[in-house]
């Protein structure tokens, strides 16, 4: 009966719903989306153990030139770890080595976690399946354990319930599965942590803290408890005595160029991150085009509350109470809002996977993203309060002080009316919101596209990257004898045309960045440091001011070096009197600059911009080398590279195999996506008050017919009352235009005394798109207006 | 003696257009009992359809009383009128105000819907009004589909429905040829001498003639109220 009625009531009035329920559906989908995101990032609990008390221990590095935060040294921190008195316990995990799932076909890439065996015990998190990490995996044990991430045994292990206890090969080793994380796992700084495995502290297969005496790393992190009533402050100087200490003692050299602090944050705060800014800005863009949907349809439900007049008015006259009137309309709209915020969870419930996708890195525990319940609390009141809305329009046309007034009118332009008043505000509200939408997500579209497309110095075409790995190849001999083959053959294909070796990829490991010098001791900064064999730097097509290597560069005691252009302007803003000058990276040995190399830029990825100072290749029995395989573009290129290396010796492995071109793409397809949302969001707005502003025009128009009509039966021209109208019906327009950009302007003014928020209007961009609107306003304006002036002046008399 | 079910004491209505305010009632009192058939006639613009709007309690009268069944209607709040609107006025327009999007069946059974009877009662009495117009057979018809004299005998079917015992009938032949007019009217007098207290709104003298009582209305006031009895008419001029 209910299912009858409904479909009835449907078929009476397709379009009314049909818009709604999708219009809403559509806006409410991305409301609730970002909603998930502020509960996410601001709501939703940590997965730990009296998570206020945690907090992240970082180092950092200071010179009189700056600051780097996040760079630690193990020893250091140990240090720091076992002479304190702030706190009650402390753990490390850091990533480092690349490694492969050897067992499965495919080798997929997986990134494993370093942790200390008391992690999870701080954190106070239990395991899904099995235990985590316990004193059997203590520093020293050398546990051969495994920890699997919870999307990791679901993806590869397809949740296996019997995985504890079986073994997983990881690159050559293998390990013991003792248990599974749980799913809702984070960890400060690294995002997608459900997506990696844990492996004991000791256990890495390049990584030591033996070896790493001396080095600083942005990877390393420490979690700590904090005695309960400590002092913030006190504990801030404590740690910055003991880090320099610690210095003192371990890694003196580092002193002379910089003061090593170390320093506490919240762990929530440092999984918010930059979350929390983009995420109230997303929520700030959204609400306003929720606010768009909502006046667009508000003035639907005006006009349809005033079509609906007489019946109201005539079950008024019936024996019908308010409240009676009321709990029927808020039923029919709770049915058709909640039908609307039903598909909207539908829909956002598919966008998770695509906005993990876009914001992953920039968004901390997004693979935890789901609909929750403050979500689906949030839903149900966003379905109380628009339903509760559409029927306060529906009835406030109609009551019993104009009953009789109701009663006579026909819903076609006699009788009640939405006043003037109410219409221009309506289409002022709409435009004003419609237009900061617009300007911002030009903006948007305007800078993230230019990082997308922006040069980036190096020619990608028919380049192709190869990393091989020799590492299950012992002795330094060995492997540089069969280095040496690869190089041979490699160039022998038949699709290849030239081959160059690089010790690491083009696209930066931060790993390798060594501090650099000038003659007179002055720190440049740090820079990576590859080794190139000659004609690389010409095979990208980056000029050169100077000379190339010369193949026998690399025999050289002191060798030459070439510099990026990004370090030779920290020597001199002449790069001809950089070429010959001297860099040294530890103010001992000096090196001569034969050239300086135009800079390579990395679109989407600034941070990769880094000073580089270019070295003569000489393979020395690395784990990995990299070559720059010039070759046309073709599907069966990385087939003949593999067969190669496998010809020449089975121990060889291709870690990476990639063309340039994607790997330019890939850095910048988050720009490209994020262009792509705010274009979508633009195009959704300006539609949205286009078809609103129509909407409320056309109301307005059929309601002035009979006026029109009897103007035009008077002999009125046509031009004439086009012009008129057009006129009367274009003020709110361009009055909230000017209201929206005044606002803007004063909302631009603020922001410079605001020092964390940098805003660069384009004014050319902004003035286009004020003038653009405005043309489109007139256009929508001017259709329904024409549209009547075109009728028989008889037909808009009797209101036809 | 009949009850009084309506009474009406020195009412007067004014409506302001701009800056103009016209009186259209100056002062009316009456009173009517049940069963009775009573006609309220005169010009255009005299103010008759205001009076039968204040007896409906779709409008408020600027001053005087109005009581139905002994209850000042003043002193009720909105829930309170709309009960009496629903329980025991029913109304017929002179341009149906039929619901365009019902189907004739859920037309006449809207008062019954507001008076909380389930949807099989309200079923069953709508039908039971339907048969007594004639038109039962056009239960799951819209308005649109009838004609003008249908249309309004399922108006009337409506105002039967609550089984409110009065009936304030607005002009219902004012919209309606010769022929359906005296059909209409014909029913109104068969549902009189049914018991139902009936008001009629004409400014046709020949149906204005149909009722036992004839009250005249000009400029606002009344200048004759007409009774029949059962054994002669009698007349008594107001000044």
């Amino acid at each position: 009966m209910f299912i009858k009625t409904a479909l009835a009531t449907f078929k009476r009035a397709k379009q009314y719903y049909l818009t709604t329920v999708f219009t809403l559906a559509i806006t409410l989908s991305m409301v609730l989306s970002v909603f998930s995101l502020v509960d996410l990032v601001f709501f939703a609990p940590l997965p730990y153990n009296q998570s206020e008390s945690l907090y992240v221990l970082e180092g950092g590095l200071k010179t009189t030139r700056g600051y780097s935060p996040s760079q630690t040294n193990i020893h250091v921190t140990n240090y720091v770890r076992d002479n304190n008195d702030a706190f009650t316990e402390f753990a490390s995990y850091l990533t480092w080595t690349g490694y492969k799932l050897y067992d499965l076909l495919e080798q997929p890439n997986l990134r494993v976690m370093l942790a200390t065996d008391n992690l999870f015990d701080v954190l106070g998190v239990e395991a899904e399946l099995g235990r985590l990490f316990n004193k059997t995996e203590k520093v020293g044990n050398k546990q051969p354990s495994v920890i699997l991430g919870y999307r990791t045994w679901q993806t590869h292990y397809q949740g296996d319930k019997d995985i504890v206890g079986k073994k997983i090969q990881l690159n050559q080793r293998r390990f013991t599965v003792i248990g599974v994380a749980p799913d809702n796992l984070v960890i400060p700084t690294y995002s997608n942590i459900n997506d990696a495995v844990w492996i004991p502290f000791d256990m890495d297969e390049v990584w030591s803290a033996e070896g790493c005496a001396r080095c600083y790393m942005g990877g390393l992190k420490s979690i700590v408890r904090v005695k309960e009533g400590s002092s913030l402050d006190n504990i801030a100087e404590q740690l910055n005595s003991l880090a320099m200490q610690g210095a003192k003692l371990l890694t003196p050299d580092m002193l002379k160029n910089y003061t090593i602090t170390t320093y506490i944050r919240p762990v929530r705060q440092v999984i918010q991150g930059d979350s929390g800014d983009i995420v109230l800005m997303l929520s700030v863009g959204v609400s306003l085009l929720m606010a768009i949907a909502l006046i667009n349809l508000s003035s639907m439900q005006l006009a349809r509350a005033v079509a609906k007049i007489k019946t109201v008015a005539i079950s008024f006259a019936f024996g019908a109470s308010n409240k009676q009137l009321m709990i029927e309309s808020l039923k029919h709209n709770l049915v058709v809002i909640g039908l609307a915020v039903g598909l909207a969870l539908l829909i956002t419930g598919f966008s998770f996977s695509l906005v993990q996708d876009l914001a992953s890195g920039s968004i901390s525990r997004l693979d935890t993203l789901g609909i929750s319940v403050n979500t689906v609390l949030f839903s149900l009141l966003l379905t109380a309060g628009i339903a509760l809305l559409y029927s306060y329009l529906e009835l406030k046309v109609v009551n019993e002080q104009n009953l009789t007034t109701s009663l006579q009118s026909s819903g076609k332009g006699v009788g009640k009316q939405m006043s003037t008043g109410a219409s221009h505000l309506l289409i002022g509200l709409q435009v004003t919101f419609s237009f900061m939408v617009l300007v911002a997500s030009s903006h948007v579209v305007l800078d993230t596209l230019s990082e997308a497309l922006r040069d980036k110095g190096v020619e990608t075409k028919d380049k192709w990257s190869l990393v091989v790995d020799y590492s299950q190849i012992e002795g330094e001999t060995e492997r540089g004898n069969i280095h040496k083959s690869v190089f041979s053959q490699l160039e022998k294909l038949s699709l290849v045309q030239d081959v160059k070796a690089i010790s690491e990829s083009k696209f930066p490991s931060a790993r390798n960045v060594q501090q650099t010098f000038d003659t007179k001791g002055n720190f440049l900064g740090s820079a990576l440091r590859p080794r190139v064999s000659p004609g690389y730097i010409a095979a990208l097509g980056l000029d050169i001011v100077g000379n190339d290597f010369e193949a026998t560069d690399h025999e050289l005691e002191n060798y030459p070096v070439l510099i990026n252009q990004r370090l030779a302007d920290k020597i001199s803003t002449n790069t001809i009197e950089v070429v010959g000058s001297k860099i040294s990276f530890d103010n001992k040995t000096f090196y001569t600059v034969k050239g300086v190399v135009e800079n390579t830029y990395f679109p989407g990825r600034k941070a990769y911009e880094y000073p580089e100072v270019y070295v003569p290749a000489n393979y020395k029995g690395e784990r990995k080398f990299s070559f720059l395989i010039i070759a046309e573009n073709s599907e069966l290129i990385e087939q003949q590279v593999r067969e190669a290396l496998g010809k020449i010796d089975s121990r060889l492995d291709v870690a990476s195999f990639s063309s340039l071109e994607s790997q330019f793409s890939k850095l910048s397809q988050k720009n490209l996506s994020a262009a792509w949302i705010a274009i979508i969001l633009a195009s959704v707005s300006l539609l949205m008050v286009c078809i609103g502003i129509n909407g409320i025009v056309n109301y307005m128009v059929q309601v002035r017919r009979y006026d029109l009509g009897v103007k035009l039966a008077m002999g009125a021209d046509n031009k004439r009352l086009l012009k008129d109208s057009l006129i009367e019906l274009m003020q709110p327009v361009v009055m909230s235009l000017v209201f929206a950009f005044s606002l803007g302007f004063m909302l631009l003014g603020y922001s410079k005394i605001v020092p964390d928020i940098t805003l660069d209007p384009n004014w050319l961009m902004i003035t286009a798109i004020w003038l653009g609107f405005a043309l489109l306003s007139l256009l929508v304006s001017f259709i329904p207006v024409r549209q009547v002036l075109a009728q028989d002046p008889i037909k808009a008399l009797r209101n036809e | 003696m009949k009850n009084q079910i309506l009474k009406i004491s020195n009412i007067t209505k004014s409506f302001k257009s701009g800056d103009q305010n016209t009186q259209v009632l100056k002062g009316i009192s009456f009173s009517i009992e049940e069963g009775e058939f009573v006609s309220i006639s005169g010009p255009s613009g005299c103010g008759k359809s205001t009076l039968l709007n204040i007896m409906g309690i779709l409008d408020t009268p600027d001053s005087g009383d109005y009581m139905v069944d002994g209850l000042q209607v003043a002193t009720m709040n909105a829930s309170q009128r709309a009960k009496v609107r629903g329980d025991r006025i029913g109304f017929v327009f002179q341009s149906f105000n039929l619901i365009d999007e019902f189907t004739v069946l859920e037309n006449i059974a809207l008062p019954l819907k507001y008076r909380g009877d389930s949807a099989d009662k309200r079923r069953a009495r709508a039908q039971e009004c339907l048969a007594k117009v004639n038109l039962a057979d056009k239960a799951d018809l819209f308005p649109s589909q009838l004609s003008g004299g249908q249309q309004q005998r399922i108006s009337i079917a409506r105002a039967l429905a609550g089984n409110s015992g009065i009936m304030l009938v607005d002009e219902p032949t004012g919209n309606l040829d010769s022929k359906n007019g005296d059909a209409v009217m014909a029913l109104l007098q068969e549902l009189n001498k049914q018991g139902t207290t009936i008001v009629l709104v004409t400014h046709d003298p020949r149906y204005a003639d149909m009722a036992q009582r004839n009250i005249q209305l000009r400029d606002g006031l009344i200048i004759s109220d007409g009774h029949e009895t059962n054994e002669n008419l009698v007349q008594v001029e107001v000044a």
